[in-house]
């Protein structure tokens, strides 16, 4: 029998209260001696809470969930070591401004300066990753704090907020209560006459390129990022995160640009006079060399987020504000049939090749086949290193919120994590995680949680039996020096995952691709796919670091 | 060039922190600051110099004006100035 309902109340509960009068149904933890009082209130609570077997999974799986669901993702951790497993988790979602809030244990305040047993400052080390924080050093103050730090990650560009709670204050006693959501701020419109500016640049181009990011769907703007794109005719280029802002089978999508990106993507954006910036940020991959980047374009530069206007690129005009009206206020381009034609003629001369010789799997072929044969209710999570690329290559995605990658920060780990956060978001859609052998390993402990919660996901490991991506760049830019990238001492993942209860099988010709795909999407619970592909095949066309988008290096 | 802002930053904890540790990682070199009290209604006047031969002054700008402690953030002035300790810069 559970001990009795409390009578009195902490912070501790009062967090709790908080977290669910702003609408939290999960959160993702691990518990420690500082944070017990919060997993004390958490007894009693409505909250599930999910138990991951390593914070950096907290927080990565809190990522996962937010990025499915538009929701805010919450993570909690005791002090010292629990807060430091957290960073990358943190500095992940940081750098591609998802909302978090990361609630850290902390020694209690008299302690706090004297090293004491697991006291980290934890406030410190998160500063230059978290878009706000707070150190939580008294009672009453916890209202408040819990309100603002809902409000700041979610609104404008979203981020991570990290709540420092030191164990004295969690408690103490306390009579408040929680304050209840208030009304989103207002969000903002264009400035007209940068709105009109941009239109009659548009009305004037003769090349326009829509250059789509990430921020289209964090502004919930792919409908009016869609109906725009439609009626204006203008061709489509996206970011990695930006994939989906159309539907990467629609006509006018040409596809990723940047270091990996298509051949008609990159030379559209190298070809055009105007280039419009939504929701995207003139990332060193994306772009290439700045200097040689759309070198006869003038820019259009949509974002909510002020500082990044002419971080990188000067802007001919910047719309300010809420990307749904900033795109409202666009008009259609006009007399622009010859450059369409010239973007379509691009992209069927650059259309993926699947003919690749052999008996072995060719991991881009799988990955097509698997989304095409799958339907819209396919999620899928990636690693990072030469199978994201893949991915972001040779997925169909239908939009972006259903293609969750490690975009600005990289993290290798990052696909198992977010896959169970994902799923618990959106528990009826098809949720695929894309792994490596290298990355697979540095979250594996989280294959327990999905057998845990017995979450249907579908892991999809490409085994080359290296650090694929390392070692392609050792290959072309450090004259084939291999430095501590093999790993053909590998464990064996089918026992692996089995070990853990998730059920796994091999695959290792091209002529059981068809069957495992099958056996992938049909079951209904977890499973696992070890494919063996070629520990030789690289990502291409790749544009060499340093250089211009319009250097594609193609496979030899 | 060098450029002179003046800040009006809400005491909170790690506050300048914060607005120091932004302006060295957004490629600036921070070479004088001045910090006072402004009166006891919570507020922090301060006064940064800060150096850099290639990055915009109004990003920065922008950048610190979304540090939620920042209450406001003005132009003083700007000079052309020879930077002679070693640029630290993000990659
Ligand atoms: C945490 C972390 N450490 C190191 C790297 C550098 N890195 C980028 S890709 C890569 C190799 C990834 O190997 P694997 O997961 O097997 O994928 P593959 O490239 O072989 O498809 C490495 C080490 C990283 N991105 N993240």
């Amino acid at each position: 029998m559970r001990p009795e309902l409390r009578t009195s109340m902490n912070g501790a509960h009062l967090v709790i209260a908080a977290l669910e009068a702003e609408g939290v149904d999960t959160v993702f933890g691990y518990p420690g001696g500082a944070i017990m009082p919060v997993y004390d209130a958490l007894y009693h609570s409505s909250l599930e809470h999910i138990l991951v077997r390593h914070e950096q999974g907290a927080a990565l799986a809190a990522d996962g969930y937010a990025r499915a669901t538009g929701k805010v993702g919450v993570c909690i951790s005791t002090s010292g070591p629990g807060g430091t497993n957290l960073v990358t988790g943190i500095a992940n979602a940081f750098a591609d401004s998802v909302p978090m809030v990361a609630i850290t244990g902390q020694v209690a305040t008299p302690l706090m300066g004297t090293d004491a047993f697991q006291e980290v400052d934890i406030y410190g080390i998160t500063m230059p990753v978290v878009k706000h924080s707070f150190l939580l050093r008294d009672v009453a103050d916890i209202p408040r704090v819990m309100r603002e730090a809902f409000r700041i990650a979610a609104e404008g560009r979203p981020g991570p907020v990290l709540i420092d709670l030191p164990k004295d204050v969690a408690t103490a006693q306390t009579d408040l209560h929680p304050l209840l959501a208030g009304p989103q701020q207002a969000s903002r419109a264009p400035e007209p006459a940068a709105a009109s500016r941009a239109a009659e640049m548009i009305r004037l181009a003769e090349k326009p390129v829509l250059y789509a990011g990430g921020g289209i769907v964090i502004a919930k703007a792919v409908d009016t990022f869609r109906r725009y794109a439609e009626m204006s005719g203008i061709p489509v280029v996206t970011t990695l995160k930006g994939l989906g802002a159309v539907p990467t089978q629609h006509g006018q999508c040409l596809g990723m640009l940047g270091m990996h990106g298509t051949r008609a993507a990159n030379e559209a954006v190298q070809n055009c006079d105007l280039l419009i910036c939504v929701g995207a940020r003139f990332d060193d991959r994306a772009t290439g060399n700045l200097d040689g980047f759309a070198p006869h374009a003038k820019v259009i530069h949509m974002d909510a987020d002020p500082s990044e206007i002419g971080k990188l690129r000067t802007a001919d005009v910047a719309l300010l504000g809420d990307l749904n009206k900033s795109l409202a206020t666009l008009p259609a381009a006009a007399g622009i049939e010859a450059w369409q034609a010239q973007c379509e003629r691009d992209k069927v001369k650059g259309a993926w090749r699947y003919d690749a010789p052999g008996d072995g799997v060719y991991a881009p072929a799988m990955l097509r086949q698997l989304s095409e044969e799958a339907d819209d209710n396919l999620l899928l999570t990636c690693d990072v290193g030469q199978h994201q690329m893949w991915v972001a290559q040779h997925c169909q995605i239908s939009s972006p919120e259903r293609h969750l990658t490690s975009g600005g920060l990289g993290t290798m780990g990052f696909g198992l994590p977010a896959a169970i956060g994902a799923q618990l978001g959106n528990p009826d859609a098809c949720v695929v995680c894309i792994t490596g052998d290298g990355s697979i390993m540095m979250n594996v402990q989280e294959l327990a949680t999905i057998n845990r919660y017995r979450l249907p996901v579908k892991i999809v490991l490409l085994d080359n039996s290296c650090l694929g991506m390392v070692r392609q760049w050792q290959d072309l830019f450090f004259d084939g020096r291999q430095s501590e990238v093999d790993l053909s001492d590998n464990p064996d993942f089918v026992q692996v995952a089995e070990s853990f209860g998730v059920p796994a099988f091999r695959v290792e010709r091209r002529d059981e691709v068809g069957d495992a795909i099958k056996t992938l999407l049909n079951s209904d619970g977890p499973v696992l796919a070890h494919v063996r592909i070629d520990p030789a095949a690289n990502v291409w066309p790749l544009v060499p670091p340093g250089k211009s988008n319009s250097t594609m290096m193609e496979e030899a | 060039m060098k450029h002179t802002l003046k800040l009006s930053v809400n005491t909170a904890e790690g506050a300048i922190l914060r607005i120091i540790g932004l302006v060295e990682r957004r490629g600036f070199s921070l070479v004088r600051i001045d910090a006072a009290s402004a009166g006891d209604d919570g507020q922090l006047d301060m006064e940064l110099d800060v150096v850099s031969p290639e990055r915009s002054i109004d990003v920065l700008m922008r950048q610190l004006e979304k540090l939620f402690d920042v209450a406001t953030v003005l132009l003083l002035q700007s000079d052309t100035y020879q930077l002679e300790i070693k640029e630290s810069r993000a990659c």
